[in-house]
């Protein structure tokens, strides 16, 4: 897991708003740096670090509200959490997939089958959720998400 | 659970602005009876808050918020287990249910049925993830138990506080 980057003059008497610009334009664009790895099926990691970013990002956005344009923020939380739905859609078969081959390793050869008929249902639901998400990471950038969160960290700054 | 609005001054200092919002957040964590079933979902997404309100603080409150964090991330993972026994299990009933079915359209067609070996591991399954519910629900309930002993909330808060204090 990609570990958070400081936040350079983040102390205690900033004002709460100067805070806020600092740490929702540092949480966004973390999360963008993570994208081009999430496509790749062959690096699992990737999805993780952009859905942990995404959390970090959700959660500066959430605590620093007060501070942002009420509708603006609204609309940009919206669209942080809905990517980061579709990032858990596409990470969760991976974890369950993994919990259910530990499972599967204290079980006879005869138990197989049926752990193996619920790894492929799980793996149909994972190529489901990879479409669903290359449509909103395509989504995302045409309504320009990132330079939008950008702004809003900006204009708090006043 | 929604989280519950803190009124906050934009022109406030941070330090002051998060201990606003930890205490608020600790409030909603402990408004929840951990010995209720029903209620360990959402006990899960307000530990899931304090904990990120505390990754927020550890810049500015370094040591006791990073401890802070590592014993919320302790709660938070056995809870987040726990859920993912609950999602699972109606996901194993489910696709159980589908075998069923093309089992049973199957047999009407007078044909072998095609998922007569799944169903064992399955249920092998189903009954491993119930007793590995219990058992996190037994480390949860024991976790959940010495925070209260170590009177948790009021040693965070106060050492959270003294941290703030500038020198």
């Amino acid at each position: 897991m990609a570990k958070a980057r400081d936040i350079p003059g983040f102390a205690a008497e900033l004002p709460l708003r100067e805070a806020a610009a600092l740490a929702v334009g540092t949480r966004a664009d973390e999360v963008w740096e993570h994208e081009h790895r999430v496509m790749d099926t062959g690096d699992i990691e990737g999805v993780h670090d952009m859905r942990v970013a995404t959390r970090r990002l959700r959660a500066a956005m959430e605590i620093f509200a007060p501070c942002f344009p009420k509708k603006r923020h609204r609309k940009a939380l919206r669209e942080v959490k809905d990517l980061a739905d579709l990032l858990g859609a596409r990470r969760d078969p991976d974890v369950m997939i993994e919990r259910l081959r530990a499972v599967e390793a204290g079980l006879t050869q005869e138990d197989r089958p049926g752990i193996e008929s619920l790894c492929e249902e799980l793996r149909a639901d994972q190529e489901e959720a990879n479409r669903r998400l290359s449509d909103e990471l395509a989504k995302v950038r045409d309504d320009r998400l990132p330079e939008r969160l950008r702004l809003l960290a900006a204009e708090v700054r006043g | 659970m929604k989280a519950r609005k803190v009124k906050l001054d934009p022109d406030a200092p941070l330090g002051e602005s998060l201990l606003a919002i930890l205490s608020v957040r600790l409030d909603e964590l402990y408004s929840f009876d951990a010995t209720e079933p029903d209620e360990l979902h959402d006990l899960r997404i307000a530990a899931k808050r304090v904990r990120y309100t505390l990754e927020a603080a550890e810049p500015v409150f370094g040591k006791p918020a990073e401890r802070g964090v590592k014993t919320m991330k302790q709660v938070q993972d056995i809870l987040g287990d726990i859920n993912d026994c609950d999602q699972l299990l109606p996901f194993v009933d489910r696709h159980m249910q589908k075998l069923r079915a093309e089992d049973e359209a199957a047999a009407l067609a007078g044909q072998q049925l095609p998922n007569r070996r799944k169903y064992r591991g399955l249920e092998a399954l189903r009954a491993h993830t119930v007793a590995e519910r219990e058992r996190l629900y037994g480390r949860f309930a024991r976790k959940w138990a010495k925070l209260e002993r170590d009177t948790f909330r009021a040693r965070l808060e106060l050492e959270l506080a003294r941290a703030g204090v500038p020198a």
